[in-house]
């Protein structure tokens, strides 16, 4: 990609057509400006009326008003004025996309993503596009037709003819044309290690079929291997652009497979915690099932995790100390709570990681940190984990509190809470 | 490579480096045992009375040296802290210089 940025496993629209475009999928005439006075050189270059569409990572961005025509110099200049610098839900729009107005006759809807259930990629097409997929369904689910696809024998252009086939209002010849673009698409999601790619609205104009906007999401764990792609290496934030704390976590994983260190900003700024008046918390845990048992403990307690961060899959110490890191550089933070689920990994290396962190971002204490912390070790080597903070002094704090085996995930939601409670009446960590 | 820095790099990005003058003072040279457990590459031995690597820097650098952190923490604790692990984090470090609100362990 050019641009000059790296760009994420969420692709904006311009950086996802110009995968389409590589891969001989239709797009509009266009180019990406940065100023309005680009913006009206693009449009003077492609040709009056044109789309001028804010690159932010949000669903719905006509009703967002971040999709503007205009059908002259001047209006373009106003309305990218108008756009550049503005947020919409949050993000700042720093680009925008020029590109032709489409004669739209027809939209619909296609695209390749992942089925978790039954493992398979899946082909998604309806008639009727422009909306997103979920109220397409919610208001004609019958509209929608899905064709589940073998991985070993890939996507023809037979299959896409399956697929668009009950498209009643559609002619043989546009048929076969939508057929050979869902083919298409099946090849640049499998060429990119896609999680989605999607075209939504596919437009019928009077030159055919053109991809009016684009969706592509690549996996993220398949960053290491998309190199032509230049892709930044970061956690998936979904519907936003990901925080710096999440592009430093992204890097953990990126070439290393190791086990795993997923780290999300649930609450980056802690803004919803301090308006539903709980207490911000750091927080990791061995497996997504002991994270949600123990954030369903502390928060009743009156304590909202503010990142999510589960570290599985037997994690070497020095993804646990770069992540433990990260998760005690969220400024809000008011304590720090980790919890493995009865787990076989090694957790005397995770100990080893976390005690590595605090001794470096608390050199002055010896690792002993000065918000409160809850550590339980449940599982392999969980008595050596315990002991490990035991030796390096750091259990002896008065804001730390080492569980083992035999506690639950409420014991160390109540640890915490006692912790707290302490502290905020005055304990100090002694050096 | 210094004479007196014995240093080898790992898989994720980082360093091990051991500070050979320290380790004349060492009594214990714990750093041999801590890597000699379970599963562990045991990457060290003692050569005239100082820790020199048994194993090819090129294999641990592969993944030989699985990053448990034994050495680095029981040489503080057990050792004469001549051997540190380094592991950069450029992005995490560009963010803390930037960042208009301080890390609540730097306050
Ligand atoms: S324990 Fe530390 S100081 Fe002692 S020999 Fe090993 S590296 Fe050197
Ligand atoms: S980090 Fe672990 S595996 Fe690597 S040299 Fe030290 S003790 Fe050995």
């Amino acid at each position: 990609m050019s641009e000059g940025d790296g760009i994420m496993p969420r692709l904006y629209e311009y950086q996802g057509k110009k995968l389409f475009r590589a891969g001989g999928i239709p797009v509009p005439e266009g180019r990406v400006a940065t100023t309005p006075q680009e913006a009206q050189e693009v449009a003077q270059s492609i040709g009056f009326p044109v789309a001028i569409k804010a690159q932010v990572l949000a669903g719905k961005r006509g009703k967002a008003g971040a999709i503007k025509f205009a059908e002259d110099a001047d209006e373009v200049y106003h309305i990218a004025s108008n756009l550049l610098g503005k947020s919409i839900r949050g993000m700042e729009i720093t680009r925008l996309l020029v590109e032709k107005k489409l004669n739209i006759k027809k939209e619909l809807y296609l695209a390749i993503t992942a089925d978790p259930s039954s493992r398979q990629p899946v082909a998604i097409f309806s008639a009727v596009g422009g909306m997103d997929i979920e109220e397409m369904a919610a208001q004609d689910p019958g509209a929608i037709i899905k064709k589940k696809i073998d991985i070993l024998r890939g996507f023809r252009d037979y299959d896409g003819l399956n697929l668009v086939r009950k498209a009643g209002d559609l002619s043989g010849a546009e048929k076969l044309s939508l057929a050979a673009l869902a083919a298409k698409l099946y090849r640049l999601y499998r060429q990119y290690d896609c999680k989605l790619a999607e075209i939504n609205p596919l437009v019928l104009t009077d030159e055919g079929f053109v991809a009016a906007d684009a969706r592509v999401d690549i996996d993220d764990d398949a960053v290491s291997r998309q190199t032509g792609l230049e892709l930044e290496a970061m956690e998936d934030a979904g519907e936003r652009p990901p925080t710096p704390l999440e592009i430093a976590a992204g890097k953990i994983d990126a070439f290393d497979h190791r086990g795993s260190a997923h780290f999300v900003q649930l609450d980056p700024g802690a803004q919803y915690a301090r308006e539903m008046g709980l207490v911000p918390i750091g927080f990791d845990c061995v497996g997504t099932g002991a994270s949600l048992a123990v954030m369903d403990e502390l928060v009743p307690l009156g304590y909202y995790p503010i990142n999510f961060c589960d570290t599985s899959g037997n994690p070497t110490a020095s993804k646990l100390y770069r992540v433990t890191k990260i998760i005690f550089s969220q400024p809000e933070i008011q304590g720090y709570v980790f919890v493995s689920c009865v787990s076989s990994q090694q957790l005397d290396n995770t100990a080893r990681g976390i005690i590595k962190a605090l001794k470096e971002l608390y050199p002055a204490t010896g690792g002993k940190p000065n918000i409160p912390v809850v550590l339980a070790f449940r599982g392999a080597w969980d008595d050596v984990a315990q002991r490990l903070f035991e030796d390096h002094g750091i259990a002896q704090s008065p804001l730390v509190k080492i569980l083992g085996r035999e506690a639950t995930e409420k014991d160390a939601a109540e640890a915490f809470d006692r912790l707290y409670r302490a502290w905020q009446g005055g304990d100090k960590v002694e050096g | 490579m210094k004479d007196n820095l014995l240093q080898f790099e790992v898989f994720s990005g980082g360093k091990v480096c051991i500070d050979l003058e320290k380790c004349k003072g060492c009594v214990s040279k714990v750093c041999i045992e801590a890597c000699t457990g379970t599963g562990k590459p045991e990457a060290f031995e003692l050569r005239e009375g100082l820790p020199a690597l048994r194993v090819d820097p090129a294999a641990l650098k592969k993944g030989g040296c699985v990053e448990c952190l034994a050495c680095e923490l029981d040489c503080q604790l057990y050792g004469n802290k001549g051997l540190t692990i380094v592991l950069p984090m450029p992005e995490l470090d560009h963010y803390l210089e930037a960042a208009a609100t301080k890390p609540v362990y730097m306050r």
